[in-house]
């Protein structure tokens, strides 16, 4: 579904470039997990799918679309099939979880339906739905933040589910949360995975838990791919390839 | 060595710090002498200013309601104006560098034109009275408000900005539930703030004629009718203390 070549990345011209030659295709259903170590362009590269950041070559290719070619409104569609969830969540603090989580469904409404909180009965209930798919049912009148970290991370995989994704990024979305958390947050999105069938690209700091939750693993290392296998083969001798 | 470098340098500032301030105090005339003779000003005021002439109350009561009305239009409005400026003059909203410098300028333009400038300008062209002075708060105030919205934009957190786009939203979605709700407190504390400080510059501008309790009590001062006087001083203590009370209630309380 998703198919990069030769993706390239740099801040600027005074600096060495953060991405380099990223080669990477993801099929679709498959939960792929990014290894790498703080500083290794992991962040980079996820922003670089779904185009919050911008490459300086290579190519990006969506069902044989190509994305760096899309403007702006076949950009905003384009993002609509591809959620988003983050280490701190970024959620909106002051507003309630279901107007959190209605966030979601901005690529496909207008700015006065916006505006003016004026969703259909349709669209209240896919959100409704998505808060009772993570465990948040009757949440919906909650302050965000009165929310733990947890749940707070359960109102941003509702978020991106109510935008009705293929796929779904992730950028360190465990990170922020104590280990058992972080396990019930993984074990939601593979059955996510698995039940729904969206496709999942996210990146983990911690290695056991990427191991028991990919099905493939993508070492990433000074902006190159260096190991891009089953989580079954990463021995030591790889992980020292990642991480050294 | 380093010892002695920190004392000469200790010495040099003190040095300075009292050249400064003899010279500023030349500046003013300051002089003991005169300044003893603050005494003839509480006398003055024991026998002239009392008793108050209550007569006028009414007058005097409906001259602070329009004082009062004239920083009241000077707020909001300002502050509807200067929003949207805000955001042209935010280096993250801004649709192009152009405006942005352009806005920039004009804002900084109007935050350093004081309020009293403004009004002695409109005054020839829109007549004396609260119009003008409520016209000359306005546009101070864009400038005031305007650089300080702009940089409560650009310092707005960028995690649920990045989110709200990533989801396919609009800009203008965008800086609806990414910038506005973060930003909206600050923004209703400074404006009750400068509400405030727009009765007590209201006041002033009533000096040069731009109507309000500040008009009739330099009226009053120059027929020399202080027993009114102390009826219009008193009444504008009254306000100034109140709405400072009540404005900063809902800053620390409500906001
Ligand atoms: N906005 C930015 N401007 C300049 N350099 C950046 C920016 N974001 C990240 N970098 C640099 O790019 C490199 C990769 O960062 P990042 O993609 O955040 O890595 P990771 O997510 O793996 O920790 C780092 O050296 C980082 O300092
Ligand atoms: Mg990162």
């Amino acid at each position: 579904m998703l198919a990069i070549e030769s993706l390239a990345k740099r801040y600027s011209k005074k600096e060495d470039y953060v991405l380099k030659d990223i080669n990477l295709e993801v099929k679709q259903g498959e939960f792929v997990v990014i290894l790498g170590t703080s500083g290794a362009g992991k962040s980079t590269l996820i922003r670089c799918i779904n185009r919050l950041i911008e490459p300086n070559s290579g190519q990006l290719y969506w069902y044989e679309k190509n994305i760096r070619k899309l403007k702006k409104n076949d950009l905003r569609r384009y993002r609509r099939d591809v959620g988003m969830i983050f280490q701190e969540y970024n959620l909106i603090e002051r507003l309630s979880v279901l107007t959190n989580v209605l966030v979601g469904r901005f690529g496909y409404l207008n700015y006065l339906k916006i505006l003016l909180q004026n969703y259909s009965e349709g669209e209240i209930k896919l959100a409704q739905e998505a808060l009772a798919r993570v465990g948040l049912a009757g949440y919906e009148t909650a302050k965000v933040r009165d929310l733990s970290g947890g749940q707070r991370q359960r109102v941003g995989i509702a978020r991106a589910l109510t935008q009705e994704p293929r796929l779904i990024l992730g950028d360190e979305p465990v990170s922020s949360l104590d280990p058992v958390t972080a396990e019930k947050i993984m074990s939601l999105l593979t059955e996510i995975n698995q039940k729904q069938k969206i496709t999942m690209l996210i990146s983990i700091h911690n290695v056991e838990l990427a191991k028991s939750f990919a099905n493939r693993i993508i070492g990433i290392k000074h902006g190159k791919i260096v190991y891009n296998d089953s989580p079954d083969n990463l021995n030591k001798k790889m992980l020292e390839r990642i991480y050294s | 060595m380093d010892l002695e470098n920190k004392k000469v340098k200790t010495v040099l500032i003190i040095s300075l710090i009292a050249i400064v301030h003899l010279w500023s105090l030349r500046g003013v005339g300051f002089d003991l002498r005169r300044l003893l003779k603050i005494g003839n000003t509480i006398e003055f005021i024991a026998t002239r200013w009392f008793p108050p002439d209550w007569s006028i109350l009414n007058k005097v009561l409906g001259e602070a309601i329009i004082t009062l009305q004239i920083a009241i239009v000077g707020t909001s409005f300002s502050l509807l104006v200067a929003l949207p400026l805000s955001f042209l003059a935010a280096k993250n909203t801004t649709p192009w560098e152009g405006i942005y410098s352009l806005v920039r300028g004009f804002l900084s333009f109007l935050r350093s034109v004081p309020e009293i400038v403004f009004a002695l300008v409109l005054i020839p062209a829109l007549g004396l009275g609260p119009f003008a002075g409520a016209l000359a708060l306005i546009f101070h105030n864009i400038g005031v408000l305007g650089k300080l919205i702009s940089e409560k934009i650009e310092a707005a957190d960028k995690g649920s900005q990045e989110a709200i786009l990533s989801v396919g939203a609009s800009n203008l979605s965008v800086i609806t539930f990414g910038i506005l709700p973060q930003i909206m407190p600050d923004i209703l504390s400074e404006t009750f703030y400068r509400f405030e400080v727009n009765i007590r510059a209201s006041l002033i501008l009533g000096l040069i004629g731009a109507g309000g309790i500040g008009q009739l009590l330099f009226i009053h001062f120059r027929i020399f009718a202080y027993q009114k006087v102390l009826v219009d001083t008193l009444i504008i203590l009254i306000m100034v203390i109140g709405i400072d009370y009540i404005s900063s209630l809902i800053r620390t309380k409500v906001i």
